[in-house]
């Protein structure tokens, strides 16, 4: 076997389940040490494409074409021979480490039992092996860890494992099904250093699979970008980011939602303040475990004024979606809430229902957010119903409708129901449904991480326009620093339920002056493809 | 794990006293009394029959002695088998219960649980049908329509098994009981083993097993251990659901155990007798979930840290 | 859209069976309705010369039947012979005797039911010789006759308007009481769910049978009551469910924005936790009515179900089952019916949780 033949060559695969395809006609090649990365939105096929190499797709899929490994076609292999090369030869990491570890077994053992299936070690030897690959990917303590279940260790020491475990028979091929999507800014960035580093001590060629393209673009040698089944465009990554040729490649390379220009008034009157906020959970004992009391937001004090967004960032577990449910008293905390003047840390539930109205939230996840056996009318004027009772049937649909057209929708959506829209539609609905009612705050947590990235621009600048419109404030939270950009005047960032930073948001994104901020500010710019451009033009 | 036996423990202590106490006082309503069927008895006589047994006092004093009894692990004296204190009769009718019950549930896991997972599996085209049968038979057959059957087949027709009867635990008289006791409980384990199974198989981890070359056999091992999880969760209710079926099946085969006395019992207002199926079976359920809880924090290390 | 696909498959095998179960649903349901009026007998009209009766589709009497009854009828009046010939429909009897025959033995041919009232032939009659037509009473037992007499499929159909209307009733109790009780306290949570739950478990530490049997000893065996007895018994783990469900529901992001918006409690229940329970509350249903009916079977068994005249599949069955040495299609027949309403109903349950996912036994 000649260097320059390729290790894997995909030709003119198809994915059909059924009626539909959802993989058309998909043909590339990959070198031995090359990395390519394949970048698309959800249902672009790119995870179906390998997962029909390996034969893991479900009995219902088909799959035709060929996948040549060592001139062998993957695709019609038999199981038994295909089990020789999966796990030896080609190694796959998956997205969702929680779920694709054995939940019942420790973690030292499945990386063992991967090494005594393909490279006949004894128990103690494969044991050994597993200690030392553990160490490998940087796990601390790893003879003791090498006995935890995948349920004791956090998220980024989960990918670990998995990397140990796929690595651990030093395979030709590695696939990385959005190995970090699931991750943390901070963890994902070492995550990827990890990866990187193994493949050039290893000499592995890498299938990366991910729909960030700016993620990719420091180890990828080749880019192929996917949409709904076919590669719209290939090419090496200098030459996509310089020089992209179709329109969905552009779209997808298009820098951060821009910042809208607008200068909050410096004389507003607070609209919001919070001082000594805290709240606290105790998480009930396990079969083992005795009780333990958690701090989720631990003494923070912040004001808003009106017109103004305050952006909350921080990582999974700061806390912040809490402070922004205490703030409107959704969730039980100590401390002192005022908001226009108006105290309302001693108001009961009975109390406070007036004046919900004037404070709403918009939720992440547009598929939970709204009930599933709700008409969209009835979801958009269930507020109504509470703060304006008498208003008649005719009136609120009148309101809907209204409602409807000022987030850009059709309101001839009225009548259907959540699961018929799209993730973006379902988004805007959630807008309008906090909007019909005229609040003056609204807390907006994470509002466009569940979407894909050609809808966030868009959700993006609806709320923004709003704001200018009605003169709104917001609480925008999210961990993601480019959200932040486009919204924030103010940033506070959070970590373990206390604000380690604040201040206006020009400062802290361009010159942090905590070491966290630094280091979330740091992973951000690795990923910002705008970033990315700037770079490459000035190499 | 001592902490979780301790406090389930002292959970059951109110929910055991709670059950008693709604025994005895809903038993006293019913009208009637436990010599009612005792045939011209000159009521001087019946008075101190009745003084006899302590039935004259107020209420909340037989309610009280009662519980003084039973805390010394005395069920009192049966009132229809006058000869007879509860616990005698108890010391040889539980242990038929609990042996019919035991080996009907081992039996129908036996059954059941290949069965389902060879249904989910499918190694052959016939598992599928097989456990379809076997499922129909189990739901839509009662216990009281298969015994007859089954008696009619196996002890008139071709006389291989004892129609009815006891006769002190000789293995062919059990063999009828057990089997029509279990056939229920084969159908929902065969159920519950192969739903889990499927679910399993399309988990994930499975995916990421089969990811990585390891074999078909080591995958059903992995898998089996998260399927049998449900089957575990429902060894409580099966428990329920054997001695619900054992009073119909000690009737059918005319088996002397808890169940007939309790029916009897219910019917003659023999307060104790009816006590105390109450609180030992009261007792018995709890005890075997915790039992089941326990189990399932082996099987399950989740549970365990949660 | 890869999930859409597969379920599309799995929807086309599941919806046959939907169809099949609830065709034989109604076909059992309209036939316990309607049956009992169509057929020819009345489901406690007592026929003294056919009893226990095997299953047929050819008329009654049959050639023997004849026979054995003409001799049976014969020796009663104390006639010394008797001849018949068979014209169609009626036969043309002659019963001879030395002693002289009153004509009023002919009521005991008219007493009969396998006869219709007979007409005597004046030509051929004299004091010692008897002749009349007797037309044949045609009569069908597709099922045949129960230890009394009576026709069985007629007593099973009726049967069956009992225990499906137990199984319905009562599961409509447990489906109340349940909802109301796990939605509470699930949705209110603390001490009252602590303690509503722990209800439940005192409740539940008694095999249901024990508390039925109790329950119908102390009530005594009304119908009402009897329903009444099993859907409070019933109700627990419909209560659990729905708990359970409740919590999870809680926890959505819809709920939040209910409160965000300033909903009240009721309103949330109503509007956004019991619907979106509504899966798995009929889902279990479909297990619940069965295991009802078949609760009432064993209770009726038991001797303790619902009281004469009113039958249910449970009575028809145990006396099916008591005697076992007669012929077997005493038991038969309404343990078909009974298990067929089981089956259809099980396997609709079945393929109901498969479509909305929900799980559980």
């Amino acid at each position: 076997m000649d260097k320059a033949s390729p290790v894997l060559a995909f030709k003119d695969v198809h994915v059909r389940y059924g009626g539909n395809e959802v993989v058309k006609g998909v043909s590339f090649t990959l070198a031995r040490g090359e990395v390519t990365a394949i970048a698309g939105e959800s249902g672009s096929g790119k995870t179906q494409t390998m997962l029909a190499a390996l034969g893991l797709l479900g009995p219902e899929a088909s799959a035709t074409g060929s996948v040549l490994f060592e001139d062998r076609n993957l695709l019609a292999l038999p199981e038994g021979e295909l089990n020789h090369i999966r796990g030896k030869r080609i190694a796959i990491v998956f997205q969702e480490p929680m779920s694709a570890l054995d939940p019942f077994v420790p973690v030292g053992k499945q990386i063992a039992a991967v090494m005594r299936r393909h490279e006949k070690l004894s128990p103690s030897q494969a044991k050994a092996r597993a200690i030392e690959l553990l160490d490998l990917v940087g796990i601390p303590e790893p003879d003791r860890r090498a006995c935890a279940y995948v349920h004791e260790l956090s998220g980024g020491q989960r990918q670990r494992v998995a990397i140990a475990m796929a690595v651990s028979c030093d395979p030709d091929v590695l696939i990385a099904d959005e190995p970090t999507t699931a991750l943390d800014v901070t963890v994902e960035a070492r995550i990827l250093d990890l990866i990187t580093e193994l493949k050039t001590r290893l000499g592995m060629a890498m299938v990366f699979i991910s729909h960030d393209l700016g993620l990719v673009r420091r180890f990828a040698d080749t880019i192929h970008v996917m949409r709904a089944g076919d590669i719209v465009e290939s090419g090496s990554t200098q030459q996509i980011f310089s020089t992209p040729a179709h329109d969905y490649t552009k779209m997808l390379l298009a820098a951060a939602p821009k910042r809208t220009s607008r200068v909050p008034r410096q004389d507003a009157p607070v609209l919001l303040e919070a001082r000594d906020l805290c709240v606290t959970y105790t998480l009930r004992g396990g079969l083992m475990s005795p009780r333990k009391e958690v701090r989720a937001v631990d003494h923070v004090s912040l004001a808003l004024k009106q017109g103004q967004t305050l952006g909350l960032v921080g990582e999974s577990g700061s806390g912040k979606s809490t402070l922004g449910r205490a703030i409107l008293k959704l969730v039980a905390a100590s401390g002192h809430i005022s908001f226009e003047d108006r105290d309302l840390t001693g108001l009961d539930r009975k109390a406070m229902r007036p004046l919900r109205h004037q404070m709403q939230l918009v939720f992440q996840d547009p598929f939970g957010s709204l009930s599933p056996r709700m008409t969209i009318s009835d979801i958009v004027t269930e507020g109504l119903r509470v703060h304006e009772p008498h208003l008649t049937r005719a009136n609120r649909a009148a309101r809907a409708a209204q409602a409807l057209s000022e987030v850009r929708l059709d309101a001839a959506l009225l009548q259907r129901f959540p699961h018929e829209l799209s993730g973006g539609q379902r988004q805007r609905i959630a807008i309008a449904r906090a909007m019909i009612l005229k609040p003056k705050l609204v807390v907006l947590d994470e509002p466009t991480s569940a979407l894909d990235r050609s809808v966030q621009a868009d959700i993006l600048d609806l709320l923004a326009a709003l704001q200018k419109d009605h003169n709104l404030s917001y609480i925008c939270i999210s961990h993601d620093l480019s959200v932040m950009r486009a919204m924030a005047d103010d940033i506070a960032v959070m970590k373990e339920g206390r604000i380690i930073e604040h201040g206006p948001a020009v400062e802290i994104l361009t010159a942090p002056k905590t070491l966290y901020a630094q280091g979330l500010v740091a992973a951000a710019a690795l990923k910002d493809p705008e970033n990315a451009r700037l770079l490459q033009l000035l190499q | 794990m001592l902490r979780l036996f301790l406090t389930r423990i002292a959970a059951a202590i109110p929910t055991l006293f709670a059950v008693v106490t709604l025994a005895f006082f809903v038993m006293r309503l019913a009208p009637g009394g436990p010599f009612d069927s005792e045939r011209g008895l000159d009521p001087e006589i019946l008075k101190n029959v009745q003084h006899a047994y302590g039935l004259d006092l107020p209420l909340y004093k037989q309610y009280g002695l009662y519980l003084w009894s039973l805390l010394h692990g005395d069920l009192g004296p049966s009132l229809h088998w006058r000869d007879f204190s509860v616990n005698d009769i108890f010391s040889v009718a539980l242990p038929i219960s609990m042996q019919i019950g035991a080996e009907a549930l081992v039996f129908a896991l036996l059954c059941g649980v290949p069965l389902g997972m060879a249904a989910a599996i499918r190694p052959y085209s016939w598992t599928l049908w097989l456990a379809r049968i076997v499922t129909l038979c189990g739901i839509a057959v009662p216990a009281f329509v298969v015994a007859p059957l089954l008696q009619v087949a196996f002890g008139l027709d071709l006389h291989w098994l004892p129609v009815a009867g006891w006769e002190d635990g000789d293995w062919r008289h059990q063999i009828l009981p057990v089997f029509t006791l279990a056939l229920p409980q084969i159908a929902v384990i065969l159920r519950l083993t192969q739903a889990a199974m499927r679910d399993v198989l399309s988990a994930p981890f499975i995916r990421t097993l089969r990811a990585f070359g390891l074999p078909a056999s080591h995958i059903y091992v992995h898998a089996f251990r998260a399927a049998c999880l449900p089957v575990l969760s429902y060894l409580g209710p099966a428990a329920a659901g054997l001695l619900t079926g054992t009073v119909v099946v000690e009737t059918i085969f005319a088996i002397p155990s808890l169940g007939r006395y309790f029916v009897d019992g219910a019917l003659g207002r023999d307060y104790t007798i009816v006590m105390g199926t109450v609180v030992v079976v009261a007792l018995f359920i709890i005890v075997f979930n915790l039992f089941v809880d326990l189990a399932y924090g082996l099987v399950d290390p989740r549970v365990r840290h949660d | 859209m890869i999930e859409a696909a597969i379920n599309e498959t799995a929807a086309r095998k599941g919806r046959l069976s939907i169809t099949v179960s609830l065709a034989i649903l109604i076909l059992v349901g309209l036939a316990c309705l309607l049956g009992p009026w169509l057929t020819p007998h009345s489901y406690d009209r007592v026929y003294r010369d056919y009893v226990l009766v095997g299953p047929s589709l050819v008329a009654h009497p049959s050639a023997e039947e004849l026979d054995t009854s003409l001799a049976v009828l014969t020796r009663r009046i104390h006639a010394d012979t008797s001849s018949y010939e068979r014209h169609g429909g009626s036969l043309h009897l002659t019963l001879t005797s030395a002693k002289p025959i009153d004509p009023r033995v002919l009521r005991f041919f008219d007493h009969s039911d396998l006869f219709g009232p007979a007409q005597i032939i004046p030509g051929e009659t004299n004091e010692s010789t008897l002749a009349f037509d007797l037309p044949i009473r045609q009569t069908y037992f597709f099922f045949g006759t129960d230890a009394n007499g009576r026709d069985l499929l007629t007593r099973t159909l009726i049967a069956g308007r009992i225990s499906l209307a137990v199984g319905l009733l009562a599961s409509l109790v447990a489906l109340l009481i349940g909802v109301a009780w796990g939605a509470t306290a699930g949705y209110l949570g603390g001490r009252i769910d602590t303690l509503m739950m722990r209800i439940v478990e005192v409740v539940y530490a008694l095999p249901f049978i024990f508390l039925v049997i109790l329950l119908v000893v102390i009530f005594g065996r009304n119908f009402i009551l009897i329903f009444v007895a099993i859907g409070a018994v019933e109700w627990l783990d419909m209560a659990r469910i729905v708990r359970g469900q409740t919590l999870s529901i809680k926890r959505r992001d819809y709920v939040a924005a209910a409160e965000a918006l300033g909903a009240t409690s009721s309103a949330i229940l109503w509007r956004h936790i019991i619907p979106n329970a509504a899966g798995p509350i009929t889902a279990y249903l479909t297990v619940l009515v069965p295991r009802v009916i078949l609760l009432e079977s064993f209770v009726s068994f038991l001797g303790l179900g619902v009281q004469e005249p009113l039958t249910s599949w449970g009575i028809l069955i145990a006396d099916g089952a008591r005697n076992i040495q007669a012929p077997i299609h005493l038991l038969i027949f309404p343990a078909l019916f009974l298990g067929l309403t089981l089956a259809a109903l099980n396997q609709l349950g079945e393929n109901w949780r498969d479509r909305t996912g929900a799980g559980g036994a």
